[in-house]
């Protein structure tokens, strides 16, 4: 029972990671909570639900998934072009941004709402075996599917920041985005690649949200919040300390789901979070950005 | 006037109230949160459960909503406004959810999701609710052109320099922080006495999100702006009632005008409609200098 | 000497590997202005962030007015009387020139919250004497035509000393001035020395000053530290500054005076 308690847990973290890290990431490029990033999960989740639902014979799990993450790669480029750009051209303080962001989450939590109603939608059972058995424990094959994904796409991510040239230009804007530019980091196209990314992850966390769960408008800010939490304990800004604190998140959730109910969850975690940081201001990482003097 | 109209006044009256409270938070002190609708939902609740099962009338017990805010406010705040104003934000939309996720399990008192509605009646509601406009709106400007507002400001623009004054940052927000959740609970409180019931869902993050964006509308360091903008944003949607767009009543669509209206003001206007101008300011003042009682017009006029 | 108001012991702070200052040892003395000169990178304005506890230093002693502050605040060590201006002015561009001087007095500011919302009679007294110190202060520094300019529509050498307005409006006993030239032009320069002098008198403060520029040091300064690569390689008085070996070949010898 805690074993599959524990692996439930860290499918649900896995997923809580892949959010905190598309957060992370823009965080980490433009110094500013993208709150957006729930809206285009939500959005994500219809896309994929009405993607797969439109076919006589549905596709494949991984032709939804890639349908869904390159739309919605399209849709935060296009984030960026309506809501940011001329924030930073104008250089306006970091508040701005923050409203563009949660009113672009709202717009389009409320888009949804006036079209699709406050209905939600199921997808249909997509494995022919729903649960499977192992060491006498049985776990649902979606978890594990989605634990899967989850993984593979984080580690691809996190060899593309480490490893590759693309990563290092990430870096270092995220760094000085200034002195990136001095060293002939075009900086407008890697924020422009940032934003690319979040999109993608935002686009497969929905899709797998969805499955997961049901689609509903407010899905994507819900499930925000909590990738919010993790990447806040984790350290804002750094991508692994976003992902262990968002696995961490995960079993902590489903182990006070299970013994205390579905319902004071999201309170308790948000007395843990005010606990942990209360204790530990500058998340798990330990990178505080500080203001220079 | 009939109860239609009557209705819309005292909307307009949580609404600048609620707003004028984010104005101290947001506009003087620069803290963005994105809970205060939590704390309209913990002076309402507490208020009105209390007179249910005190026997007490609401306005006593009201005192104990209030009370309750501040101390919610004070441990939410102790923790919190040391930090990053970032990550102040973030912590802010979990309190919406902690709080929502609260009423909902203690539903054998909150009666859960169905909604509270062992609710008075009240006769003057209308005048109620404009004496409170009147009252917090003349608040808040006064501790604008105060000692306060002037330490406020500065911290907001710069916390370092303002710290290298003798300012005490942290103090300074934490009572702001307590101040403008208390002026959400008049708000909550008022909101329970219109609707009669209270429903754990509309005092999430898009609630609080609605009243920063009415602030950022009429432009952040404007109280005229905050208080025309809450009025006249959220009385909008009412006029386009009976328009009706691809089958629905283009009050559906509310939140998303708001939204396009917003993104253009951010990005085309960005501080806000009024900027920095107040409603006739040097006049006010000569007024105020003469006698407090003429206060009462200067409010009617934000109406 | 008993009329020492500001004296560092042993004073050391390193970033990561980098020793910012080591060993820096200062008395300031009622009355006077000393001078802090070095190259780019000397660890000067280090000295004065660790003097008003902006960073936390690693080792070493502060005594101000005869009180160890070695543990204090950078609040507390503003109330108690140390003011400082920054290297890249830091006016606060919402407030007005003169609402920025108000509030480097607002923090002892007699009323309460409530009493600021309610308008009480204190309310009333207290912001009224508030504004006319602040009011007698910039006009003794002749900025009173300025009062209600926001601060970036002003030139550069305005802001300066509105900048050194503010930090004084509160009557503090140690004023410490960050490269207060710099970015002025030879005539603004001249102004601005006469202008700390005015200051200085009139407030009856003591100054240290961090500069780069050699004419303002050498007319103004009775005693000068030089810092190089974190360290104190010379101290004295202009006179003996300008002949000593040391000082040439680190610093004055590029400067070409």
């Amino acid at each position: 029972m805690s074993l599959q308690l524990i692996v439930n847990g860290i499918s649900l973290g896995a997923v809580y990671a892949l959010i905190a890290v598309g957060f992370a990431l823009v965080f980490s490029i433009l110094k500013f909570s993208n709150f957006a990033h729930g809206g285009m999960i939500s959005a994500a989740a219809y896309i994929a639900y009405f993607f797969y639902s439109a076919f006589e014979n549905p596709p494949s799990l991984w032709t939804t998934l890639i349908f869904t993450a390159i739309v919605s790669l399209l849709i935060a480029l296009l984030l960026d072009t309506l809501c940011y750009r001329r924030i930073r051209k104008n250089n306006s303080p970091n508040i701005y941004y923050f409203v563009a962001s949660i009113t672009f989450a709202i717009l389009i939590e409320q888009i949804l709402n006036v079209f699709f109603g406050k209905m939600s939608y199921g997808f249909p059972p997509m494995f022919e075996k729903t649960s499977m058995q192992f060491f006498s424990a049985s776990f649902s094959t979606m978890d594990l599917v989605v634990l899967v994904i989850s993984l593979v796409l984080l580690a691809v991510l996190m060899l593309l920041i480490n490893k590759t040239k693309i990563g290092l230009a990430i870096r270092a804007v995220a760094i000085d985005g200034r002195t990136g530019r001095l060293m002939g980091i075009n900086s407008g196209f890697i924020i422009l690649l940032t934003f690319a990314l979040a999109g993608f992850l935002a686009g497969v966390s929905g899709t797998l949200l969805g499955i997961k769960y049901s689609v509903y408008p407010a899905l994507g800010s819900s499930m925000m919040v909590k990738g919010f939490i993790a990447s806040v304990i984790g350290g804002l800004g750094s991508l692994s300390g976003a992902i262990i604190a968002a696995i961490l998140l995960g079993v902590i959730e489903m182990v006070l789901v299970y013994y205390l109910g579905s319902s004071i969850t999201p309170a308790l975690l948000f007395g843990i979070m005010l606990l942990f940081l209360f204790l530990r201001p500058q998340g798990i990482s330990g990178k505080f950005a500080q203001d220079k003097v | 006037m009939s109860s239609y109209y009557v209705g819309l006044v005292i909307q307009a009256c949580i609404s600048i109230i609620a707003v004028t409270g984010i104005f101290a938070l947001t506009g003087l002190a620069g803290m963005f949160s994105l809970g205060q609708a939590a704390y309209m939902a913990i002076g309402a609740y507490v208020t009105f459960i209390l007179a249910e099962s005190t026997g007490l009338p609401f306005w006593i017990t009201s005192l104990g909503g209030i009370a309750t805010c501040a101390l919610v406010a004070w441990v939410a705040a102790m923790p919190t406004v040391r930090m990053r104003k970032d990550y102040f934000s973030l912590i802010s939309v979990g309190l919406g959810q902690a709080i929502t996720a609260l009423l909902i399990t203690f539903s054998d008192i909150t009666n859960g999701s169905q909604g509270f509605s062992k609710i008075p009646k009240v006769e003057y509601l209308m005048p109620l609710a404009i004496l409170l406009v009147v009252l917090v709106v003349f608040c808040i400007r006064n501790l604008k052109y105060s000692r306060f507002g002037r330490m406020c400001i500065a911290l907001k623009t710069d916390e370092l320099a303002a710290k290298s004054f003798g300012i005490n940052v942290y103090q300074l927000k934490i009572k702001i922080y307590i101040l403008a959740s208390i002026v959400a609970s008049l708000a909550g409180i008022l909101y329970g006495l219109q609707n009669r019931v209270l429903l754990p869902e509309s005092f999430g993050w898009t609630a609080s999100s609605e009243q920063e964006i009415f602030l950022f509308f009429g432009g952040t360091n404007s109280l005229t702006g905050a208080v025309f903008s809450a009025a006249f944003l959220k009385c909008l949607p009412e006029i386009f009632r009976n328009v009706t767009l691809f089958g629905q009543s283009l009050q559906e669509y509310r939140t998303i005008i708001y939204c396009i209206l917003i993104l253009l003001i951010i990005n085309f206007r960005p501080t806000g409609l009024l900027g920095e101008r107040e409603l006739s300011l040097s006049a006010l003042r000569k007024r105020f200098s003469r006698g407090k009682g003429s206060e009462v017009k200067g409010g009617k006029k934000h109406e | 000497m008993s009329d020492t108001i500001l004296r560092t012991e042993h004073l050391s702070k390193s970033f990561g590997g980098v020793k910012a200052v080591q060993d820096f040892n200062m008395e300031l003395h009622a009355g006077e202005i000393a001078g802090i000169i070095g190259p780019n990178g000397a660890g000067k304005t280090t000295i004065f962030n660790l003097l008003s506890h902006i960073y936390d230093f690693d080792e070493g002693k502060v005594e101000f007015l005869g009180r160890d502050i070695t543990r204090s605040n950078q609040v507390e060590v503003a109330r108690m009387g140390l003011s400082r201006t920054f290297q890249n002015t830091r006016l606060f561009t919402g407030l007005n020139v003169l609402d920025n001087v108000k509030v480097g007095l607002d923090q002892g500011g007699k009323y309460g919250l409530l009493e600021a919302m309610f308008l009480t009679p204190r309310r009333w007294r207290e912001e009224k004497r508030i504004a006319a110190e602040a009011m007698n202060c910039l006009e003794v520094l002749n900025l009173a035509q300025y009062k209600d300019a926001r601060p970036s529509n002003l030139p550069y050498g305005i802001q300066r000393r509105v900048e050194i307005a503010r930090a004084i409006a509160a009557h503090p006993r140690v004023l410490l001035l960050d490269e207060p030239a710099a970015g002025l032009n030879p005539e603004e320069v001249l102004a601005l020395i006469d202008f700390i002098r005015l200051i200085k008198e009139h407030f009856q403060l003591s100054i240290l000053v961090i500069e780069h520029r050699m004419d303002l040091i050498m007319t103004l300064c009775d005693r000068i530290y030089v810092q190089d690569f974190g360290k104190t390689i010379a101290v004295g008085t202009p006179a003996e500054i300008q002949t000593n070996p040391a000082v040439l070949a680190a610093y004055l010898g590029e400067e070409e005076l």
